[in-house]
């Protein structure tokens, strides 16, 4: 067997060389994945890692207890099995036993509780997700076991363990530089800056902030065997420019782009033959929230007014590549079947209708100056802004555009006084779960920066929905009942526009046979490059790895 | 002695501009905290961040501190990367420089003779074109050149390649200017490989700043054409040649001059385009992202520093133009 | 040292300057302006000859054909002909026009303007010196530029030239910019310059315009005495008269692009025939005082000017005959004019 393949590769090996000029030829059997990012990666860090690209990276130099599904299940990862106590408390993770660090280390019960106090203690996103877990109750049973105790009941445990990557502790205290966390010093934040600490199916092989980053297949990778064709190689080179970025697509200097082109691009790629151009929709759930808390937004039928006048589908497909209507906080691929939801259909004589129901006279409301905030450097942010405002002044409302930075943005949406009247912001859903997003609407989800983007509205038949839900045993039918319930009572109030969740178009060369190609479970999780695979035998292939 | 006081002055700018950018930043609304602690730090998170990071303290007190923190090459540290700023602005600074000085040199090689030619055969055809050059030439969208040049010179024809500063590995660092690190170090193929990656963001660059240096050159010969010493050689019988290029071009010069030492700046300015679109790893789009980000430290940083080489561009300049023009050096 | 033979064709004896019923035009974006009507005019050698009139009335142009600096196009001669040192200017090569100018020296009206502010008067005056010794040829030129043997004799001559225009410390004014130099130093520098060449003829435009009245009036002698002691001919341009009769032995007065009238200067001042030339002689302000009586009107437009005599619409004798041109004629030895008040019908 082994002989013959031998005898393949050299008899391929001729071909190709006899059939190529004589330049460097690319190795066939070592396919490298070139693509771009248009935001900088400027940490690689699990706990801070912010933005797409950072997030792709991060997934695939770590891996997790739990590996999420497209179909929005969990599925044992590192640990192969759990149990749950009675009172939905306790939680004893089993690991596997023959998953290693990339420095040859096995991944222990020590290196579990490592991980999860540092994204309890360091601020962050992740840490967000798990706050219910009691940092001072993490108990390493044996080298294979570990158990987490919760502070409260809390139905999405399971789905945001997806998030927390799992370190290499001993690496990192190995590491560690002067920090204010005692023993822990930095907990080796300054290392994880630009090295890696994890287990997955790539290493961090070359980094350099600004320009770019490479990662190399893990030969010891045990979890998932590599799709044959993978990348052995990936290398992501930071793109500011997203027309740059096509440029280069088009050139095959990349293989497949990470970010939707805009829409007036997508054609093309469309229309040449040696592209691909797949379509998901994603969990990208986009709204425009409002400050209910000042006059006249507190007014409902205002908000409702507000609600008909956005032409949600323009939006939707002409700003955006196309999406799904969102009907409340959480989209339907989440809630499941929920009937009833009141909806607001773009409608501008029922906007006028509303308005003239409202507490306010119509010479009040004009007094009213409304400020969009758009997120400066953002075009479709912008241009969601003027066609809202402009919808708007036709209704007598003063709304306008106002742009400001992203930062000042999530500052002054941390407190009710100066928290913008709209802001337009997105929730990429990393809990596949509605609790999450439906919190927002109640007060224990109250200012927080970032993704509840600054909602002051509630409403107790809601919160008393919630609490009640977070008891059921999760996934339960009864459960989502309740979760559909709240999202009625909440959409009937209409303290947001509910936008839309978009769709992700990638162009890809045809080379490149098996790409993401629907939503991975959890945000970005489509993207482990060992799923993907090339035909190394086509002929773009061939020219375009040596570009 | 002028020497001394116009290094003096150099200094006394530089910390005048550290002052205003650290007092700006910090007067500005705007929080970077959020920003660099990530989503979801809590208010104690913050909190501890704002202690750590000094920001509790009186202004005055921050600014002496960073000032303390200069003198030992401390610029602090950036909240979008959290190294040393002046590690970061090493690092990215020579990028833009290569850029920034090979896009001056090509303006300068090329738009000088080219408005020499303008001027000395007025209303020609080469006189015609660059007018309407420097018309274009100025208000010329980079970003779109920049764009058309990838796909034509980048994707269609694949001559140049389309992003970054060099495929291969990079030449031995002594300066961090490639194309004087390949020479230096006799490494031609990182030399070719650095210079294949600049040909089309330098030309993006020059256009406009040669287009201005062409239209001043051409307008200030033909002031100078038109001055009577101009006539007088000629009278005497003078070869054109000579007057054009040793008489008049020196005089034309000297104003050209100062408008290079204007351009520096602007073109430290245009570069964040530039790098932004060829993906070039410098130090004008890290300032760019760090006005985004509120990135105090690196915002501060980066000023400084491209005023630093401003301030220093100017001086040479300066003293460039009293050595061509003896009336200034005389009035001394 | 320049070597004065090494254009063999210049002639010593025939006329320096010969301009016989010059025509030209000028082709500009407005139109055809006919700025040289019928300039006739003689230079032999050893006289200074006067040439007078009004501003704008085409002496500049006059001169700067002369000195070869007039740019043609737009300028264009339609009829007469042109020598210099008996050679017909017309149908000469350039490059044989551009040798001849070795052989004039010119003197500027303004002299701290024609000096090049960048350079000191050794550079620039060695500059015209080596310039003159490499036979108009650019490699020559840069091969003697940069030989210290040809530069420190080429220095040498200079500040010999600046010597014989009586300037007592050549070496420290050779060292100077011309900023750093007095107007009237600025003149003698000029002077000196004028001689690096081997001149035939020196071409002075109004010279001490731009100087106060003391030093004009040295300089003006300086003049006299180095055209005396170098032999040469000369053509002074000027609108004064009083100056015009101090140095010029003949004078001719232009207007409109015609040379109205010549003769030798004093006769020609004091019995004026053209009423041109007499409106000019009335206009210098008297010592017994009393506004000087100008010339009523201007000089004519060059896109439409009148038909006949250019001067006739400010003519207080213009008659019906002015309507044609009139011709030039002898009205005494070596006198001659162009008026229709004399000649053969109006005797």
């Amino acid at each position: 067997m082994k002989a013959f393949s031998i005898t393949a590769a050299l008899a391929a090996f001729a071909l190709v060389s006899a059939i190529a000029p004589a330049t460097v030829r690319a190795d066939a059997a070592k396919p490298v994945l070139r693509a771009g990012l248009t935001l900088e990666v400027s940490t690689l860090d699990p706990a801070r890692a912010t933005n797409y690209g950072e997030n792709i990276i991060v997934l695939n130099v770590y891996d997790m207890l739990v590996m999420p599904m497209p179909d929005n299940t969990v599925v044992p990862w590192i640990a192969k099995s759990w149990d749950v106590s009675d009172d939905r408390k306790t939680y004893t993770f089993h690991l596997r036993d023959d998953v290693l660090f990339h420095d040859g280390k096995p991944v222990e019960a020590d290196d579990i509780a490592f991980s999860m106090r540092r994204v309890l203690t360091l601020p962050g996103l992740v840490g967000g997700y798990l706050r219910n877990v009691d940092k001072d109750k993490i108990e390493v049973v044996d080298p294979r076991t570990v158990r987490f105790n919760l502070k409260e009941v809390d139905p999405t445990f399971i789905r945001a363990l997806v998030n927390l990557k799992i370190l290499n502790g001993k690496l990192l205290m190995a590491n560690k530089a002067e920090g204010q966390y005692g023993e822990f010093g930095d907990y080796g934040v300054k290392y994880l800056q630009s090295k890696d600490a994890g287990s997955g199916p790539y290493y961090i092989a070359d980094f350099k902030a600004g320009e770019g980053i490479t990662l190399k297949a893990f030969e010891g990778y045990k979890l998932r065997p590599f799709e044959p064709g993978a990348p052995v190689e990936v290398k992501l080179r930071i793109i500011p420019e997203i027309v740059t970025l096509e440029n280069k697509m088009l050139a095959g200097e990349f293989d497949v782009s990470l970010v939707s082109p805009s829409p007036p691009r997508v054609k093309i790629f469309a229309d040449n033959p040696k592209f691909a151009v797949d379509q998901w929709p994603t969990l990208n759930n986009y709204y425009v929230v409002m400050n209910t808390t000042k006059p006249p937004l507190d007014d409902v039928n205002v908000r409702k007014a507000i609600s008909h006048a956005f032409d949600a589908s323009t939006a939707m497909n002409k700003i955006y590549s196309g999406g799904i209507r969102l009907k409340g906080p959480v989209p339907e691929a989440l809630l499941g079947k929920c009937e009833g939801i009141a909806t607001y259909e773009y409608d501008m004589k029922k906007a006028a209708e509303y308005i003239a129901k409202s507490k306010y006279s119509a010479d009040d409301l004009k007094k009213f100056k409304l400020e969009y905030a758009s997120t400066a450097g953002s075009e479709p942010f912008e241009k969601v802004g003027l066609l809202l405002t402009l919808n708007l002044k036709r209704i007598g409302l003063n709304a306008e555009v106002k742009t400001v930075r992203w930062t000042d943005i999530v500052a002054a949406q941390t407190k009710p006084e100066s928290a913008y009247p709209f802001v337009f912001f997105y929730d990429s859903a990393r809990v596949r779960h509605p609790s999450p997003l439906l919190s927002f609407y109640t007060k224990k989800g109250w200012g927080a920066p970032y993704p509840s983007g600054g909602i002051y509205w509630e409403n107790p038949e809601v919160t008393a929905l919630m609490d009640k839900a977070s008891l059921l045993p999760d996934g339960a039918p009864e459960q989502y009942a309740l979760y559909c319930e709240a999202q009625k009572k909440i959409a009937a109030e209409a303290p947001a526009i509910f936008a839309h969740n978009d769709i992700r178009v990638q162009p890809r060369w045809k080379y490149l046979v098996k790409a993401a190609k629907q939503d991975g479970g959890s945000s970005q999780y489509e993207y482990r490059f060992e799923t993907f695979r090339f035909d190394t035998k086509d002929p773009d292939f061939v020219a375009n790895q040596s570009k | 002695m002028r020497f001394l006081r116009r290094v003096l002055n150099m200094l006394v700018v530089l910390l005048f501009v550290s002052l205003l950018m650290f007092v700006l930043v910090r007067v500005l609304p705007g929080d970077p905290v959020g920003a660099a602690l990530g989503d979801g730090a809590t208010k104690e998170q913050v909190e501890k961040f704002r202690v750590q990071m000094g920001m509790d303290k009186p202004l005055q007190v921050q600014y002496l501190a960073y000032l303390r923190g200069l003198l030992d090459g401390n610029f602090g540290v950036s909240l979008m990367e959290p190294r040393d700023v002046g590690t970061i602005v090493r690092e990215r600074l020579p990028a833009t420089l290569e850029l920034v000085l090979c896009s001056l040199a090509l303006a300068i090689v090329v738009g000088v003779p080219l408005g020499i030619l303008a001027a000395t055969h007025r209303n020609g055809p080469v006189d015609q074109a660059s007018r309407l050059w420097s018309l274009t030439g100025v208000s010329f969208p980079n970003f779109w050149a920049a764009l058309m040049l990838q796909l034509v010179l980048g994707a269609a024809l694949s001559l140049v390649p389309i992003t970054g500063r060099i495929t291969g590995p990079p030449p031995e660092h002594i300066t961090g200017l490639y194309l004087v690190d390949a020479l230096l170090s006799g490494n031609f193929k990182a030399m070719g490989d650095a210079a294949r990656h600049l040909i089309t963001p330098t030309i993006v660059l020059a256009v406009g700043p040669l287009a201005q240096i062409t239209s001043m050159i051409r307008s200030s010969m033909l002031d100078e054409l038109a001055k009577p010493y101009v006539g007088f050689s000629q009278a005497v019988g003078m070869p054109r040649f000579l007057i054009n290029y040793k008489y008049v071009l020196r005089n034309a010069f000297s104003s050209t001059l100062t408008l290079i030492g204007f351009l520096f700046p602007l073109m430290i300015g245009g570069a964040f385009v530039v790098e932004k679109v060829f993906a070039w790893p410098g130090v004008a789009r890290f300032g760019a992202d760090a006005i985004l980000a509120n990135d105090y430290n690196a915002i501060v940083g980066v000023t400084l520093v491209i005023c630093l080489f401003v301030v220093v561009v100017n001086f040479v300049t300066e003293e460039l133009y009293v050595a061509l023009d003896p009336r200034i050096r005389l009035e001394r | 040292m320049p070597d004065s033979l090494s254009f063999p064709s210049v002639s010593v004896q025939a006329p320096v300057v010969r301009l016989n019923g010059l025509r030209m035009d000028f082709h500009t974006g407005d139109g055809v302006e006919q700025v040289i009507k019928d300039v006739t005019l003689r230079i032999d050698p050893g006289e200074i000859v006067g040439l007078v009139g009004e501003s704008g009335c085409g002496k500049s142009v006059t001169a700067k054909l002369l000195l070869g600096i007039l740019p043609m196009p737009p300028a264009v001669v339609k009829a007469g002909s042109i020598e210099m040192f008996g050679r017909d200017l017309a149908g000469l090569p350039s490059g044989e026009r551009e040798a001849l100018k070795k052989f004039v020296a010119y003197v500027p009206q303004d002299p701290s303007a024609v000096l090049n502010p960048s350079f000191t008067i050794a550079t620039q005056m060695i500059d015209m010196i080596v310039w003159y010794e490499s036979d108009r040829k650019l490699a020559t030129y840069f091969r003697k530029r940069h030989t210290r043997t040809v530069v420190s004799r080429a220095r040498d001559h200079a500040a010999h030239l600046l010597e014989k225009v009586y300037i007592a410390d050549p070496e420290q004014v050779l060292r100077r910019y011309p900023v750093q130099l007095s107007g009237g130093m600025r003149q003698r520098v000029l002077l000196a310059m004028a001689l690096s060449g081997s001149p035939q003829l020196m071409i002075a435009d109004e010279p001490t315009t731009a100087l106060d009245v003391t030093v004009q009036k040295r300089t003006i002698d300086l003049l006299k005495d180095l055209v005396e002691r170098e032999g040469l001919a000369g053509l002074y341009i000027t609108h004064d008269l009083g100056v015009a009769r101090e140095i010029c032995a003949r004078t001719y007065v232009m207007y409109a692009g015609t040379t109205v009238e010549n003769g030798p200067t004093g006769p020609l001042l004091d019995a004026p025939l053209h009423p041109y030339t007499r409106g000019l002689v009335e206009a210098i302000p008297s010592l017994e005082g009393g506004l000087p009586r100008t010339i009523p009107g201007q000089v004519p437009d060059y896109l439409a000017p009148p038909r006949g005599c250019r001067f006739a619409p400010r003519c207080p004798e213009a008659f019906e005959r002015c309507r044609e041109t009139p011709e030039r004629v002898e009205q005494a030895p070596g006198r001659q004019v162009a008026c229709w008040l004399y000649g053969k019908e109006a005797a």
